[in-house]
């Protein structure tokens, strides 16, 4: 409203008010000028002409009548006329010598000097006027003669004296002539600046008409917004009461205008739990003028319809300072409708959530439940396989066992992809070594590389044989994905696997080229969907799911890494990916271990053993121990997934690392024996560094047959595993471990003197190799340097997870025989368990001094001992 | 003075004698007939009178009057002047005069119209005395009508001046 009325005005008030002064100005002028006027013209009267002329002329009658008197005398004798007539004369001539009114006369030298005489004239005669009249009488003929002498003086006195008023009557009508002209140009001036006036006036006239229509204009647009607007508009007044109330306003509330016009609005639309709200809104507002609702935008809150319904109503409120006091403006909307739109959409989109959840659930329990049975046959055509069959039942059986793999392979796959979809779990960063574990891969593939004629090579530059920390499962499953792709498009020609780290970072490249049937570039953008399956007879010999680089990419995205792919058709593909992997250690051999050499090891009374362990360089030492002596190692991670791979696959021993994440070992054994799996009968060990009396108690309850306390030789390992593999003696667990290591142990003060024990650090590198042995031992060192200074400076709130990260610790460190450094954790451990965790809190600074000194000790021994081999 | 108006001395005696035979038996009884030279003479519509139908002063009856004294400058003299007289509404209240005007004269016939609407207090002064001093007729006297010219400019207009009559010895009051 307002910008609709300020527009330049066409003269300021300023500019009218001077105008205003110049005529005020230019009248006064005239006024007085005509004052001025008046006067001269009453100057130039005739009285005033007249009144010198007759005072003039009266000398000159006066004189003659003096005559005239001296004359009669003759007659009457009468000189007392004679006297009077002189006095009379006499005054006259007195006027002309001291009237003020005849001075400039006076200055006239002619006429003074005509004065002067007369006068003198006049007085010498006194004596004999004022004689008796007997001497009167007889100097009459004396005084006649002297008076006829001033006959001629008083005329020329008069006659100078006319011409002189005369002039100054003429001088009067000039200057009156001016004032006349003065006067004149003065209305002139007066009238050109009426004219002026009324321009002026006439454009503000017309100003203020435009001003006033284009006012009518806006307010008519602004009447034809309002009552045509789809929002409720409200005005109320200071009062609280309405002054306006539109067409949406009457839809909307169900009040029609003039029963709402004037009402209080409170009582109209506000909610009753609002209202005292509302009303001390409006007085705090009205008092210190300060705002909740108002200028504060759209706002949401409930109102009230007239029969009483509420509604959601979003709304806002403006302010309007008028000359009628303070006007409230609100703009009102039912938002009942989009509410439950708002309500609609989110349940559509939970219920298709819930869909789209409930048909990954279903794809992850399917495959997972086709996945048993299949194994179940798969099994059993192997079993079907050693009896006698004809050829062409072989040949059935070959093509069932081949589509069985097949399918089972599809399942894994849908598995995969519904996993990693589902899980939000971020990939684990454990070290293992890379070079063997590429190894192994290629050596998987053996058999599909040979049939197609291929060769494999690998080439991992200047990485040597690292350990990197890192998701060994996610990587060995990408780098199988692309392998075996890279193989099965590739015939009679080169695979090669390549390995190189970018720069001094951690990421770690990764090509695995091959010189195969290549893929177009229309194909290449969409090779990395679900279900691609690129439409070439040549692809479809293999089939597949077309699930494998989706997957792979799955992996490399949820390990931060990224993937991608060139090819020239016909020459061949490049599949490449890059994740960060930290090097923990390069060995200085650039050889792999000859991939024929895993088989030499085999030895006659080789078992499949599951290693369910939590612990990563436990894991590493326990596999490579078990590994040399000739048996067939599965790892798991925790008792979850150790009960999952015992669900898989019939194994001769699990060894059983009790305390573990998600389930601990107690946990997966009583599952494990519950279950009707392959293992349910199998033999199980616990692994464990703490055992308590109790606990070991507890264990043969669960089902364990043995247990084995940490830290662990490979020859105790040997013993313990070899006991009667095939008869699980569910109630006569062994304690063979025991002698060895201490079944109970206590709490011990730590001894200075000895922290490494050296003999068991020894056997470990003898047992694993001095190459294996340095690597882990480093990576033992980086990590326990980590994690003592974590649990001293900065400990777990959590005294659960505090005694976990000890025990993890602890299970560490009694591998390498630094004994006073793992008994100190040990008896941390127990007291926080048993005691207090105030008391193990309290206690757990003295592990940084021990480890400083273990840490010093372990490297010396170490390298005295590497120098030795 | 006596001797400049030894003309009018006989007149002057013998309305004196009119105006003490009409005294007697006339309306007019608290005036006086004048003792000495007979200075001024009222005429027409007035109801105080001493000599027949007309009304006669001398000096010693014009000072009887309540006198006024005023100083001013005119245009006729030189100085500011000391007028001592009675006002000329006064004294036309006294002789009950009842005109439109009234008609001035003086020893030489010079005459003037006043209307009585412009004759107030604190204007016109019918003055007997001129700084202290009785005026001789040389002095424009002895009776000279003035008006305290200094005190407004309405008293310095030319209808002011020309009524400003000297040697004053007649008044007559005109219906």
């Amino acid at each position: 409203m307002q910008t609709l009325i300020t527009e330049k005005r066409p003269l300021g008030w300023a500019k009218l008010s001077i105008l205003g002064a110049v005529l005020i100005i230019c009248f006064g002028a005239i006024a007085i000028l005509a004052l001025e006027v008046n006067r001269k013209i009453d100057e130039q009267a005739a009285a005033n002409s007249d009144n010198i002329q007759w005072v003039l002329s009266q000398v000159e009658v006066e004189y003659l009548g003096l005559l005239s008197a001296i004359d009669d005398h003759e007659e009457t004798g009468d000189v007392s006329n004679i006297r009077l007539r002189f006095d009379v004369l006499y005054s006259r001539l007195s006027t002309f010598e001291t009237g003020t009114a005849y001075e400039s006369l006076r200055n006239d030298i002619d006429f003074a000097a005509r004065l002067g005489g007369i006068s003198s004239t006049l007085n010498a005669l006194i004596p004999t006027i004022d004689a008796p009249d007997e001497v009167l009488s007889q100097s009459l003929p004396e005084l006649q003669s002297e008076l006829e002498t001033l006959g001629t003086p008083i005329r020329q006195m008069a006659l100078i004296g006319i011409d002189f008023f005369a002039n100054v009557s003429d001088s009067s009508r000039h200057v009156v002539w001016l004032t006349l002209m003065r006067v004149a140009a003065l209305t002139m001036a007066l009238v050109l600046a009426l004219a002026i006036l009324s321009i002026v006036l006439f454009q503000l006239y017309r100003y203020a008409q435009r001003n006033a229509d284009e006012i009518s204009a806006a307010s008519a647009r602004l009447e034809a917004m309002v009552s045509s607007t789809l929002d409720a508009v409200i005005v109320i007044n200071e009062a609280g009461r309405v002054v306006e109330f539109n067409g949406s306003a009457e839809s909307i509330f169900g009040y029609s205008r003039v029963e709402a016009i004037g009402a209080p609005l409170v009582d109209m639309i506000i909610p009753l739990k609002h209202r005292k709200a509302h009303l001390e809104g409006m007085k705090r507002h009205l008092r210190d003028g300060t705002y909740h609702v108002v200028g504060r935008g759209r706002v949401q809150m409930d109102a009230l319809r007239k029969n009483g319904e509420l509604f959601p109503c979003e709304f806002s409120i403006a302010r309007a300072n008028t000359k009628n006091g303070i006007l409230f403006v609100a703009f009102l909307r039912d938002n009942s409708a989009q509410v439950a739109a708002e309500r609609e959409l989110l349940a559509a989109r939970d219920e298709a959530l819930a869909g789209e959840k409930a048909k990954a659930d279903f794809m992850a329990v399917m495959s997972h439940e086709m996945r048993t049975p299949l194994n179940g046959m798969l099994g059993t055509i192997e079993l079907l396989n050693d009896t006698d069959l004809t050829e062409k039942q072989q040949n059935f059986l070959k093509i069932m066992e081949t589509s069985g793999r097949l399918l089972l392979h599809h399942v894994n796959d849908v598995l995969d992809v519904a996993r990693l979809d589902s899980d939000k779990v971020v990939a684990e960063r454990n070290p293992f070594d890379l070079s063997q574990m590429i190894a192994e891969i290629i050596d998987s593939q053996h058999g599909i590389s040979a049939t197609n004629d291929t060769a494999v090579h690998c080439n991992l530059s200047d990485l040597g044989s690292p350990i990197v920390l890192g998701d060994e499962k996610r990587l060995r499953q990408v780098i199988m994905n692309l392998l075996s792709n890279a193989i099965k498009f590739t015939r009679g020609g080169t695979v090669m696997i390549e390995a190189e780290q970018i720069g001094d970072s951690d990421v770690v490249e990764f090509r695995v080229s091959d010189t195969g049937i290549g893929i177009h570039d229309d194909d290449l953008s969409r090779i990395f969907e679900d279900f691609v399956t690129l439409d070439s007879s040549y692809a479809r010999e293999f089939g597949g799911t077309g699930l494998g680089l989706g997957i792979a990419k799955r992996l490399v995205e949820s390990m931060n890494g990224t993937i991608g792919a060139e090819s020239e058709p016909g020459d061949g593909s490049l599949f490449w990916f890059r994740i960060p992997l930290p090097i923990l250690a390069k060995s200085k051999s650039t050889e792999l271990l000859p991939t024929s050499e895993s088989k030499e090891l085999e030895i006659s009374n080789s078992m499949d053993i599951l290693v369910v362990e939590d612990n990563q360089i436990n894991q590493l030492v326990v596999e490579e121990m078990l590994t040399k002596d000739g048996h067939r190692v599965t790892l798991a991670n925790d008792g979850r997934e150790g009960v999952d791979k015992a669900a898989e696959q019939y194994f001769d021993l699990i060894l059983m690392d009790i305390s573990m994440p998600r389930m601990d070992g107690i946990a997966a054994c009583v599952a494990i024996r519950n279950g009707d799996g392959p293992n349910r009968n199998s033999r199980i060990i616990a692994l464990t560094a703490n055992a308590l009396p109790e606990d070991i108690e507890r264990f043969k309850e669960a089902g364990m047959n043995d247990v084995l306390i940490k830290p662990i030789s490979r020859s105790k390992l040997a013993r313990t595993v070899s006991v009667t593999p095939t008869a699980p003696t569910l109630n006569a667990p062994t304690t063979a471990a025991a002698p060895e290591a201490t079944p109970t142990p206590k709490p011990e003060a730590p001894t200075a003197v000895d922290a490494v024990d050296s003999e068991m650090l020894a056997n470990l590198i003898e047992d694993l190799g001095p190459q294996m042995a340095s690597n882990l031992i480093s990576t033992f060192v980086t990590e326990t340097d980590t994690m003592v200074e974590h649990l001293v400076e900065t400990p777990p709130e959590d005294d659960v997870q505090m005694i976990a990260e000890i025990h993890k610790l602890a299970g560490s460190s009694s591998m390498f025989g630094t004994v006073s450094f793992s008994s100190l954790l040990r008896s941390l451990e127990t007291i926080g368990k048993t005691q207090s965790a105030e008391k193990m809190r309290d206690k757990a600074p003295e592990m940084r001094e021990l480890w400083d000194t273990t840490r010093a000790e372990l490297t010396e021994l170490v390298e005295d001992m590497m120098a030795d081999e | 003075m006596t001797t400049h108006t030894f003309g009018l001395r006989s007149f002057a005696t013998a309305a004196a004698v009119i105006a003490i035979a009409i005294g007697t038996n006339a309306t007019a009884q608290e005036m006086a007939a004048p003792q000495g030279v007979t200075l001024l003479t009222v005429s027409g519509d007035i109801t105080n009178t001493n000599a027949g139908d007309t009304a006669i002063f001398d000096l010693e009856m014009l000072r009887a009057l309540p006198a006024t004294t005023i100083e001013t400058s005119t245009i006729w003299t030189e100085g500011v002047q000391t007028f001592t007289g009675v006002e000329l509404h006064a004294f036309l209240e006294y002789v009950g005069a009842n005109g439109e005007s009234i008609r001035a004269t003086a020893i030489n016939d010079y005459a003037i119209e006043i209307p009585t609407a412009e004759v107030f207090p604190g204007g016109a002064l019918v003055a007997y005395e001129n700084n202290g001093n009785t005026m001789s007729v040389r002095d424009k006297g002895p009776l000279w009508v003035v008006f305290p010219y200094d005190s407004s400019t309405d008293f310095q207009k030319e209808v002011i001046y020309s009524r400003s009559i000297w040697q004053l010895d007649r008044i007559e009051v005109l219906d």
